[in-house]
């Protein structure tokens, strides 16, 4: 988990949904839409992947390519992407699930709940995390962008896979998964 | 495209303790991030009452965690920058205030390099700063979000820092808008919103400077990208729909940007000053 020190907290301009602004849609990659599960075996971790972002918004398919509810029973599991027909967002931290849905009155509404379908969505399982502060100067999303694979890097995971992390704000600080190799070091800098 | 507009709703959490899970890779841009990163990110809150995706992340008090003296901070690289031009050391830099961590830390250097630079923080229509600032109480609010994303707050937020404030502007958000487009036009490429503000304040500055037989470089950011903002500020129904009427302010940018003349009176910007322009 890439991490923060108490002196950043976090200040997010979010929206409720996954497929806004900023996505620059002919910039898209050419990989076809996944239709069944893709798993991505990472050290520490298991990632899986279904359906596309780009099928979502340029094809307009937007039913469901998996039900949530098949995902319920797992443990550490970390999973984002939006809800049927851009509905809203799905957010699982820890086997936690938010189901994020706009209200008539714009506001947004949080169910706990694994009762839901999404058209492309990611997830992983992660049992341990390893921790790595996050240097002063990341401060914007690029910022963390870049940092993201230093971080990786310098715990020892390959950088050029797929790979979950977190970014805690204070006191939590930014995770990347803990694999097996990296024990003996993590548990030196007592940061497991 | 249209449908997901639609069910968007911005929000900020302000220093809200969160989770953010994220997801990386670089060969998978348009299948599980989006087609311009190399991530994808969402956050949950502790008590799990707001989460959702975050399509722009700002940590606050980046004054404090930048040094501001140098170390490659974004002051010492537009200085660094300025340094082959005619003037290479601004008169004025123009900055919009997010959370003020910017301002701040480019008013520090300058101080601390002793540049005769002055900085003019521009704040938007529907924002605490400028009041507080003017007011010099810290506990100023708005009770309107901020329309111009990326800038203005609702209250002051802790990067904010008046006192190293050479003069704050606060102009109105159709002013913004314009200024982005009539940016846009000159640089066949879309900037948005706070660009926009950036410029509008910028132009305004040069007026100012022209009008007082002023010579001197002047600094300010393009903070971001236009694509982002076709459904909404690019967008004249949008902007309709808003109440928003840009045309006398674009007209009299253009006629600024073309012949020099700056319709003062044309103009509703509120200033505050500590250092003559």
């Amino acid at each position: 988990m890439i991490s923060r020190r108490q002196l950043l907290r976090a200040s997010l301009t979010v929206c409720g949904c996954t497929t806004c602004g900023g996505l620059a849609l002919d910039a898209f990659a050419h990989s076809a839409r996944a239709d069944t599960p893709t798993a991505i075996k990472g050290a520490g971790y298991d990632l899986w992947f279904i359906g596309g972002q780009r099928e979502t918004i340029m094809n307009g398919k937007l039913a469901a390519a998996l039900d949530l509810r098949t995902l319920a029973s797992r443990q550490h599991l970390y999973g984002i992407g939006p809800i049927e027909q851009l509905r809203g967002e799905v957010t699982i931290a820890d086997s936690r699930p938010a189901l994020a849905r706009v209200a008539s009155d714009d506001t947004v509404k949080v169910t706990q709940s694994f009762e839901a379908g999404v058209p492309f969505f990611v997830w992983a399982e992660v049992p341990l995390w390893q921790q790595v502060p996050i240097p002063a100067d990341v401060r914007s999303f690029e910022e963390l962008e870049s940092f993201v694979p230093k971080a990786a890097a310098a715990a020892g995971l390959d950088a050029d896979k797929p790979l979950p992390f977190l970014v805690g704000g204070t006191p939590t600080p930014h995770r990347v998964p803990y694999c097996e190799s990296h024990r003996r070091r993590t548990t030196q800098h007592g940061n497991a | 495209m249209e449908m997901h507009k639609k069910i968007q709703v911005t929000f900020e959490l302000e220093n809200a303790i969160t989770t953010i899970v994220g997801f990386r890779s670089t060969k998978h841009r348009g299948i599980f991030t989006p087609g311009d990163s190399n991530i994808h990110i969402h956050f949950q809150t502790p008590d799990n009452t707001k989460s959702g995706h975050i399509q722009k992340l700002q940590f606050t008090y980046a004054e404090r965690a930048t040094d501001w003296r140098g170390n490659n901070n974004i002051a010492e690289s537009i200085f660094n920058q300025m340094g082959g031009e005619t003037h290479p050391v601004p008169r004025w830099v123009i900055m919009s205030a997010g959370t003020g961590g910017t301002a701040a830390t480019l008013s520090r250097y300058i101080r601390y390099r002793n540049f005769d630079t002055g900085l003019c923080v521009v704040d938007v229509e529907h924002s605490a700063f400028f009041d507080a600032y003017q007011s010099g109480d810290r506990e100023s609010r708005c009770s309107i979000g901020s329309r111009i994303e990326g800038v203005g707050r609702p209250r002051v937020e802790p990067s904010f820092v008046p006192e190293v404030i050479d003069c704050m502007i606060k102009i109105p958000d159709a002013a913004s808008i314009a200024a982005m487009r009539v940016l846009s036009d000159r640089l066949f490429r879309r900037v948005g919103g706070s660009t926009g503000t950036n410029f509008f304040a910028l132009c305004w500055v040069a007026a100012n400077m022209i009008a007082a037989g002023e010579e001197g470089s002047l600094v300010s950011l393009i903070c971001d990208s236009g694509e982002r903002y076709t459904a909404t500020y690019y967008n004249d129904a949008w902007l309709q729909s808003n109440n928003i009427e840009i045309e006398s302010y674009w007209s009299m940018l253009r006629d600024f940007l073309d012949m020099g003349r700056f319709r003062f009176d044309l103009v509703d910007v509120k200033t505050a000053l500590r250092r003559t322009l």
